[in-house]
């Protein structure tokens, strides 16, 4: 089975990024382009990770990932908060609104892969 | 101040007391004067009233003294009428007394009425008593006794007492002599005792003055009512011979008469008033020594005169004064006026003293408050000078009593709290807090300034305070105490508005952020396909793609370091400009050219009439803008979109207007506003995947407005938008700007 992940940017070039390295073959990817889209694709699809980017136009990040976890159909999904914000009051604010991890860019496409491993199969 | 005015007005005020002075001096002088004249006219009077007083007294007792004498002569008629026949011893023991008692009498004697027929026997009676030479004698002409002529009767002097100096009188007939006879006649004819005129008597040796005073005898028990009657019925005559300088210091009994003249004048016969006695407090007296002499000139107005009736004759006595001082104090009004004027003397050097003194005071006084108001004004001037610069200063500054008051406060706090100066002095701190209140963001920030404000609670650092009314302001401020010594402490505040600043603050942050986000994806596109290429073995067309992604970002990545390095040279100024003639159609034509190849999916039209000038610019920048604003137009329009490029002249304004215009998504009314501040990016949907870094149109409108000229936009969403830019045609405009 496998899994679903949510890309959430504005970025083409980023989610070009996240979709090499996670791989078509691997990962079953959908991608938001603002934070709306995010919104109506995580309630749709329900998946199992979502990339959230802060800076998005519309709805931002942290206001999309305060909503998915206010809501219990969507409270499970887990939420990996990317932005090139990096001070540390933003990834204070990520934890408030229950992001379950932080990436800053630049990421490493390793440790990104190593984060999601981590993420969807040592909680299974 | 009135410098002119108070000139004229000092030496007014000085010579005013200079004329009160003058005029007490006068006052004193006047009243020194008349003390003086009253003084001297009473003393006067008082001295000339006691010397009337000490005069009547003298002329009273010589009136005395001579009336005395003639009773004395008249007790002698008593003697004949009480006897038959006086005896010459009888008359002598008669007389022997009074003469005793009475010094001023010369001699007293009895004159018998002698017919011619009777003279023998009356010589030889005389004879008879011891007077062997006696005859009946007359003086002739220059004086000498010589035995008397006939005559029908004689009147001789046949007793005289004392005899022993007045022997020589003895028979010497007193109807012989006109002076004497006429006393005697008159004696006879009315009764009374009268006296002669002054006459040398034949017994005198002194050269003394004398008068006689006959009293006649009748016969006893005879009729005497009428003249007739007693000149028949005469028997003889009481003699009294005075002599007149013993009665005079006889009736002074002993004491001189003080320091007054007296004479005396018989003043019986008007046409020939005689000299009697004449004294003088020097000389003494000088009776008879001036015989005959008229009525002297008084010496001076202040004599004084009275008239005595003796033995029917009168006397005019006549006394004054000696010296023209009749006995008063002369020195005494001089002493007067002279204390008056040393008195007046020291009032008027006091007085003047005081005066001057005064004058000089006041001058003091005057230059004193002249030079405390000249450090006056300059103080004011300072003052004032200081007050207009703290009341202009862009800080806010508040100055409040100790017990939280407003002192004064400036422009600048008037503006914030929306209350003139003028309004808020008085008004208490708590006051204002209430009524700015509501108009804060965070009230408690106020108690933390009220407890620092008014209980001394040390702040270093400034209490940051927004007013969200009738403008939101950001202000900082800080507290200070004015310390004035002994406790007394005024308490401050400085405001500093830094609502600038904090958005100058929040720019930079924003543009850190946003150039860090912007730097950061590409940067992370880069790194993260690199890394993959790296790790990875990919299909040779998967890794042409990752590489192509690599380049791209890479070329992003310089364009937006080179903007990030434009905006940066704007904000710190140092961006600079040539001044060349730029042709707008050769730059359009440039520009055009370089987006040609990037894209095939657009169409441009570039439409520049050979008729527009060149303008003065600098054409590298002038290139930059049309390079950015193609990029938008390129960018926000979809493939196939026409991409149009114009310029025209405006010869009114001297410009060269140029427009880009695409047929793009357009922008809506209300992000035209804030389309050219720095990092601004409007991203509708439409939008999606179009990326910039939100430099561009700010770095437009900034080249453009350094150049002197000006940046706007015409757009309609859905049908596209046209930005235009002007350049100045004229060299002084451009350079005019810097």
């Amino acid at each position: 089975m496998t899994n679903k992940v949510l890309i959430a940017d504005d970025e083409a070039p980023i989610v070009n990024l996240l979709r090499a390295t996670l791989g078509e073959d691997r990962y079953h990817l959908l991608v938001a382009r603002d934070g709306d889209e995010a919104l109506a694709i995580a309630r749709r699809e329900k998946p199992d990770l979502v990339f959230l980017d802060i800076l998005m136009p519309k709805v931002d990040g942290f206001k999309v990932c305060q909503a998915l976890k206010a809501d219990p159909a969507t409270a499970h999904i887990r939420i990996v908060m990317l932005t090139a914000l990096a001070q540390e009051s933003d990834r204070q604010k990520a934890t408030n609104v229950g992001a379950d991890d932080y990436l800053t860019k630049p990421f490493s496409p390793t440790e990104l892969l190593e984060k999601v491993e981590e993420i969807l199969h040592g909680s299974a | 101040m009135g410098d002119a005015g108070n000139e004229p007005k000092k030496p007014t005020l000085l010579s005013q007391r200079y004329v009160a002075i003058g005029a007490m001096l006068l006052v004193g002088v006047a009243l020194s004067l008349v003390s003086f004249f009253l003084l001297r006219s009473w003393e006067r009077d008082r001295a000339q009233g006691e010397f009337r007083e000490r005069a009547a007294v003298r002329a009273a007792a010589l009136g005395r003294a001579a009336d005395r004498g003639i009773e004395v002569v008249a007790s002698i008629r008593g003697l004949f009428d009480a006897s038959i026949e006086v005896e010459r011893h009888e008359f002598a023991a008669f007389t022997r007394s009074a003469l005793a008692a009475h010094p001023e009498i010369e001699a007293l004697e009895w004159i018998p009425r002698v017919p011619q027929k009777q003279i023998s026997a009356y010589v030889a009676a005389a004879r008879a008593d011891g007077h062997d030479a006696f005859q009946i004698t007359e003086q002739d002409p220059s004086g000498l006794l010589v035995p008397a002529s006939n005559r029908p009767e004689y009147f001789p002097v046949f007793f005289v007492e004392p005899l022993k100096r007045n022997e020589v009188a003895l028979g010497f007939d007193l109807g012989s002599d006109a002076l004497r006879r006429r006393a005697l006649e008159e004696a006879r004819d009315t009764g009374k005792p009268t006296a002669t005129a002054p006459v040398r008597i034949v017994q005198e040796t002194e050269g003394q003055l004398s008068f006689l005073v006959f009293v006649p005898v009748y016969e006893k028990l005879k009729p005497l009512d009428s003249v007739e009657q007693r000149r028949w019925h005469l028997q003889g005559f009481a003699i009294g011979v005075f002599r007149v300088n013993e009665l005079v210091e006889a009736s002074f009994q002993g004491q001189r008469p003080g320091p007054m003249s007296l004479r005396f004048y018989d003043t019986t016969d008007r046409d020939n008033e005689l000299l009697m006695y004449a004294f003088e407090p020097d000389s003494g007296p000088m009776s008879g020594l001036v015989t005959g002499e008229g009525r002297a000139n008084p010496r001076s107005g202040s004599q004084w005169e009275t008239v005595l009736a003796v033995g029917e004759r009168r006397w005019a006595l006549v006394f004054e004064p000696i010296g023209g001082s009749n006995g008063w104090v002369p020195w005494l009004p001089w002493a007067v006026l002279a204390a008056g004027f040393a008195l007046i003397g020291v009032a008027g050097t006091y007085g003047y003293g005081l005066v001057s003194r005064t004058a000089q005071v006041e001058q003091l006084v005057v230059q004193r408050t002249e030079a405390l108001e000249a450090s006056n004004r300059k103080l004011r001037e300072s003052e004032s000078s200081t007050r207009a610069v703290l009341m202009s200063m862009t800080e806010g500054l508040a100055v409040f009593t100790q017990d939280g008051r407003v002192l004064w406060w400036n422009d600048a706090v008037a503006m914030l709290t929306g209350l003139p100066e003028r309004e808020a002095v008085g008004r208490h701190i708590d006051d204002v807090m209430r009524m700015k209140a509501p108009d804060l963001e965070n009230s408690e920030a106020l108690s933390v300034l009220r407890g620092t404000l008014l209980e001394g609670v040390e702040a270093k650092d400034p209490l940051y305070i927004t007013i969200l009314r009738p403008e939101r302001r950001e202000l900082s401020v800080r507290v200070f105490h004015i310390d004035l010594g002994s406790g007394h402490v005024l308490p401050g505040v400085v405001i500093r508005d830094i609502t600038g600043e904090r958005e100058m603050d929040r720019r930079k942050d924003a543009f850190v952020s946003v150039a860090s986000h912007e730097l950061r994806t590409p940067m992370t596109a880069i790194l993260g396909f690199t890394e993959l290429l790296l790790k990875r073995e990919v299909a040779p067309e998967r890794r042409q793609a990752w590489l192509q992604e690599v380049y791209q970002e890479s070329r992003r990545l310089t364009t937006i370091v080179d903007d990030l390095l434009n905006v940066s040279r704007i904000h710190s100024g140092k961006l600079q400009l040539r001044r060349e003639q730029v042709s707008v159609a050769h730059v359009v034509e440039a520009v055009v050219g370089t987006f040609k190849p990037t894209t095939d999916q657009h169409q441009f039209i570039a439409a520049v009439s050979g008729d527009v000038p060149a303008v003065w610019a600098d054409r590298d920048k002038v290139g930059q803008v049309l390079m950015n604003l193609l990029g938008n137009a390129i960018k926000y329009s979809p493939q196939g979109g026409k991409v149009s490029v114009a310029a025209r002249h405006d010869p009114e304004r001297r410009r060269v207007v140029v427009s880009v215009a695409d047929e793009g998504i357009g922008i809506a009314p209300d992000d035209q506003q804030d389309l050219f501040t720095s990092f601004h990016r409007i991203r509708p949907p439409e939008t999606d995947g179009i990326r910039g870094t939100g430099l561009g149109l700010y770095i437009v409108k900034a080249l453009v407005e350094l150049m002197q000229g000006e940046v706007w936009v015409e757009s309609e969403p859905g049908k596209g938008s046209t930005f235009y830019f002007t350049l100045p045609t004229d060299y002084d405009e451009f350079g005019g700007g810097g």
